[in-house]
């Protein structure tokens, strides 16, 4: 992609529109500084961006940018933005973005809204075509961390950054992927070994349990051999531990023998619970309600039904006592039989007719009797889970003093739980009872054929108050379950103390938990295991960005590096890039080190040593190789005043490399405060033959923008009769006398234009109609206009350099006579 | 443009194939194998959540 043109309105110092066209090579801008120069950079900034990198790149506050991107003197509705044509694979695209009073910013290609680029993925990977003086230094003076991500961006390596960036984050700080039961076991095991380090007699124990998984097998070698030593001697292996559970509960127990349980909800017990209650909310709904309701109408047709059932049962008696009434015994004559008969087909029919009624009170008692069975299930569940604990509360007498004072805070934490647990408990049986009782009302109901939609709507709240209270309850089991059991902990300990059985409680727990110390030395090793895993991502990573800048990106930033350097400089510089090692060779974590020697010896720190211009080089530099590499969709490059705080010699060095970059393809603007500096790229690169713009003021409405010709028409009338003397001139050079007399004919035509009438115009796109137009205009004789526009038909051939061009000595010579016959007219 | 965001996404998973293959550590290589998504961060501590969750209901 190639800037054609840009078009900049309400835009930073822009008030007012102004228009740019561009070379396709290189463009040059000059302007005292504060004249707009660097809002022709923003503007492009703005337009592919959508932030400028001034704003980009502050680190704090950018609060203080809002709204600062349209001009102050805009009112609210007046419109601000951006609008350039770019020439891409041979078409033209025209972009436009438009930024509104609240800073939204509307983008638009070729005149229908979009609501990103057409190449914005290939965007993404690609470096900003842009050199801005203020970012220049900033990769070589930011912190290690910031240096690493600019690198990791220029290179296109930023997928590593985040990798690296998101793994670092994870082994820091993997605390949010503890799980609270995992956590839970961590700090139980914790407790038990400081409760064995405060034991001195067992402190054999603790010294191989310190040392993790490792030593487990001594540690439990150590274990058997003490808890020998505490129970009769000969007592075998397995009695061991029952043994001590007994020596231990004897003692204990003629203290207290009540414990604090209060256990945690297990996964079995919490997937039940939710089953239950997906089933019972399930149950009473609106279909449930008619299917209940329709039963009435079985009250109704009872007396039909049971008559039938009765002639069914009479029938059947019948076939057995061979015609005699089975109820009384008398003789049943025919046609009493027949009579028999047909009424119970007749009652028969009525009862088929009612069938499905008879089925669906089967279906509605069914589901009656299930939401009883698994509400019954549900509730006993609930209960149970809080009645041993809810049972020591009349222990507190004995339990209270136990714990205080010392332990107050976890005293208060039992006592609470206590006083929410128990009104919870009364709640949730108060409602299964009132559950209950309506659930019976319904059945009755039925029972009775009296059916009353009310009694069911009421089963329906009695069932979801009831739910209610029972996940209050499981709530407050969940909050209260931790502190409990911390308690409990507690006063086992207490009570050992009490009992003097402390190295015996020890000695039990470790038996009873050696699968959990297992576990937590396991957790231990996973969460340890993180530091060197992050160590491997460290050094994968640093090996990547080593590889990127020391191998690819040195070479690249020297060769331009050598471009700016001069002979006469101290033999101080910058030798390359590296990434900084620990002492035993390993990669330092995202340190990307910028080497620098001082007449061959290597300094501490490039950053510091180098001088201001150098350091400023060495960004330029940096930027332009970066700029040069990876796929972007860019063909052009904005540098603005990339020759700050640099001596004469090195200013002069940049040119070579600006016309580097154009021999490269690049299609290079060139901002600078430096007319001087301009006038002097302008010389360096005079075949370019580019545009070239001078702010030469600013107002209210925005910079005055004068376009200035790349060399004067004299210059160019000189070098086409001294290519024309030179005898031995090729092909080549006569193609540029040619170009030149194309450039010269359309810059006196503009310049004859604004003396006649007045009126500026861009000698940009003058070809053979225009200038003819022009010339017309300016009231030339016919003659003179015929010979000049004559010469478009072959120099707009040596301009696009096509196939079929073949460059005339003599031609030229005749182009030259008229160019010159114009010249007269302009009054040269 | 879509040939182009393949190249990406394609290089960003030659960097995690890369590093997992120089990973021994089973747990690691599990990690490494969770990093997707777009927070690729919380996925990985879910990773190790449930390998932690893994390891406290081993009955063996």
């Amino acid at each position: 992609m190639k800037i054609r043109g840009v078009t900049i309105c309400g835009i930073r110092g822009f008030s007012e529109e102004r228009t740019l066209h561009f070379d396709d090579r290189l463009t040059l801008i000059a302007a005292p500084n504060s004249y707009g120069k660097t809002s022709i950079s923003e503007a492009f900034e703005l337009l592919l961006y959508g932030v400028t990198s001034k704003v980009e790149s502050a680190t704090f506050s950018k609060e203080e940018y809002k709204g600062s991107y349209r001009n102050r003197h805009l009112t609210q509705s007046s419109p601000a933005f951006v609008e350039a044509t770019f020439l891409d694979a041979g078409s033209e695209i025209q972009l436009r973005v438009e930024i509104a009073a609240d800073d939204s910013f509307r983008k638009f290609a070729n005149g229908a809204e979009v609501p990103q680029w057409p190449f914005a993925q290939r965007m993404v990977s690609a470096t900003k075509p842009f050199i801005l003086q203020h970012a220049l230094k900033y990769l070589l003076l930011v912190g290690p961390d910031e240096r690493f991500k600019g690198f990791a961006r220029l290179l296109g390596l930023v997928d590593l950054d985040r990798i690296q960036t998101n793994v670092v984050s994870l082994c820091t700080k993997p605390e949010a992927a503890i799980p609270q039961e995992v956590q839970k076991l961590v700090n139980d095991v914790d407790a038990l070994e400081a409760r064995l380090e405060a034991r001195p007699s067992l402190s054999a124990i603790a010294k191989f349990l310190k040392k993790g998984s490792k030593a487990l097998k001594q540690t439990y070698q150590a274990v058997a051999l003490e808890c020998t030593q505490r129970v009769p001697y000969g007592t075998p292996k397995e009695s061991v531990l029952p043994q001590l559970l007994k020596i231990r509960e004897e003692a204990v127990g003629k203290i207290l023998k009540e414990r604090l349980t209060l256990a945690i909800y297990s996964d079995r017990e919490t997937t039940l619970s939710n089953a239950d209650e997906q089933f019972l909310l399930s149950v009473i709904t609106d279909p449930f309600i008619e299917k209940y309701v329709k039963l009435i109408a079985l009250g109704l047709v009872q007396s039909v039904l049971d008559k039938a059932r009765f002639f069914g049962l009479g029938l059947k008696f019948l076939k057995e006592t061979e015609g005699l009434c089975p109820f009384c015994g008398q003789t049943v004559s025919e046609p009493l039989g027949v009579h028999i008969k047909l009424t119970h087909e007749s009652f028969e029919a009525e009862r088929k007719l009612h069938a499905g009624l008879e089925k669906e009170q089967g279906d509605v008692l069914q589901s009656l009797t299930d939401l009883s069975t698994r509400i019954e299930a549900y509730h006993k569940r609930q209960q149970t889970k809080v009645a041993d604990f809810l049972e020591v509360e009349k222990s507190i007498p004995k339990l209270k003093p136990i714990f205080l004072p010392k332990y107050d805070t976890h005293w208060a934490a039992v006592q609470k739980a206590f006083d929410e647990l128990r009104p919870a408990k009364a709640s949730l049986n108060t409602a299964y009872g009132v559950f209950t009782n309506a659930l019976d009302k319904v059945k009755s109901s039925i029972a009775e054929s009296k059916e009353d939609a009310a009694f069911v709507r009421t089963l329906g709240e009695c069932l979801t108050s009831c739910i209610a209270e029972a996940r209050q309850l499981r709530k407050l089991v969940s909050d209260h379950a931790t502190p409990v059991s911390e308690a409990d902990a507690i006063l086992k300990h207490e009570l050992d103390i009490l009992a003097g059985t402390e190295d015996i409680g020890v000695l039990i727990d470790l038996l009873e938990h050696r699968k959990e110390i297992e576990k937590k030395f396991h957790i231990e090793d996973v969460l340890e295991g993180l530091k060197g895993f992050r160590r491997v991502v460290d050094q994968f990573v640093g090996n990547k960005m080593l590889n990127a800048v020391s191998s690819e990106l040195t070479a690249d930033v020297m060769e331009w590096y050598g471009q700016i350097r001069t002979t006469g400089d101290p033999d101080v510089h910058f030798s390359g890039f590296d990434m900084e090692r620990t002492a035993k060779g390993d990669l330092k974590a995202r340190r990307v080190q910028i080497k620098a020697t001082s007449y061959g010896k290597d300094l501490i720190s490039a950053a510091s040593s180098l001088s201001e211009s150098k350091l400023n080089a060495l960004g330029l530099c940096v930027s332009i190789a970066t700029n040069l590499k990876g796929e972007t969709p860019f063909g052009f490059l904005i540098v603005d005043d990339p020759i700050q705080s640099w001596d004469a010699e090195h200013e002069i060095q940049f040119i070579e490399v600006i016309r580097k970059l154009v021999e490269r393809g690049k299609q290079v603007v060139l901002l600078s405060h430096n007319r001087k500096w301009i006038d002097q790229v302008r010389a360096g690169c005079r075949s370019i033959n580019g545009c070239f713009y001078e702010i030469t003021g600013y107002s209210v409405a925005g910079p005055h923008i004068a376009e200035r010709p790349w060399a004067s028409w004299k210059q160019r009338l000189n070098e086409v009769d001294a290519i024309l003397k030179d005898q031995n001139a090729d092909n080549v050079k006569l193609q540029q006398a040619e170009e030149e007399i194309r450039i010269v004919v359309a810059q006196l035509s503009v310049d004859l234009y604004r003396k006649r009438r007045g009126v500026e115009k861009s000698p940009h796109d003058i070809n053979s109609d225009k200038a003819r137009k022009i010339l017309v205009e300016c009231g030339v004789d016919t003659g003179l206009i015929d010979r000049i526009t004559q010469t478009f038909s072959t120099t707009d051939d040596a301009h696009h350099a096509s196939s079929d061009y073949a460059a005339h000595r003599q031609r030229i010579q005749r182009y030259a006579g008229w160019a010159n016959e114009l010249v007269q007219l302009v009054g040269g | 443009m879509t040939d182009q965001h393949s190249t990406q996404r394609s290089r960003h998973d030659e960097f995690l194939a890369e590093l997992e293959a120089g990973i021994s550590d089973p747990v690691h290589k599990r990690l490494i194998k969770a990093y997707q998504g777009n927070d690729p961060t919380t996925s990985m501590e879910s990773e190790l959540k449930a390998i932690l969750l893994e390891i406290l209901q081993r009955e063996d």
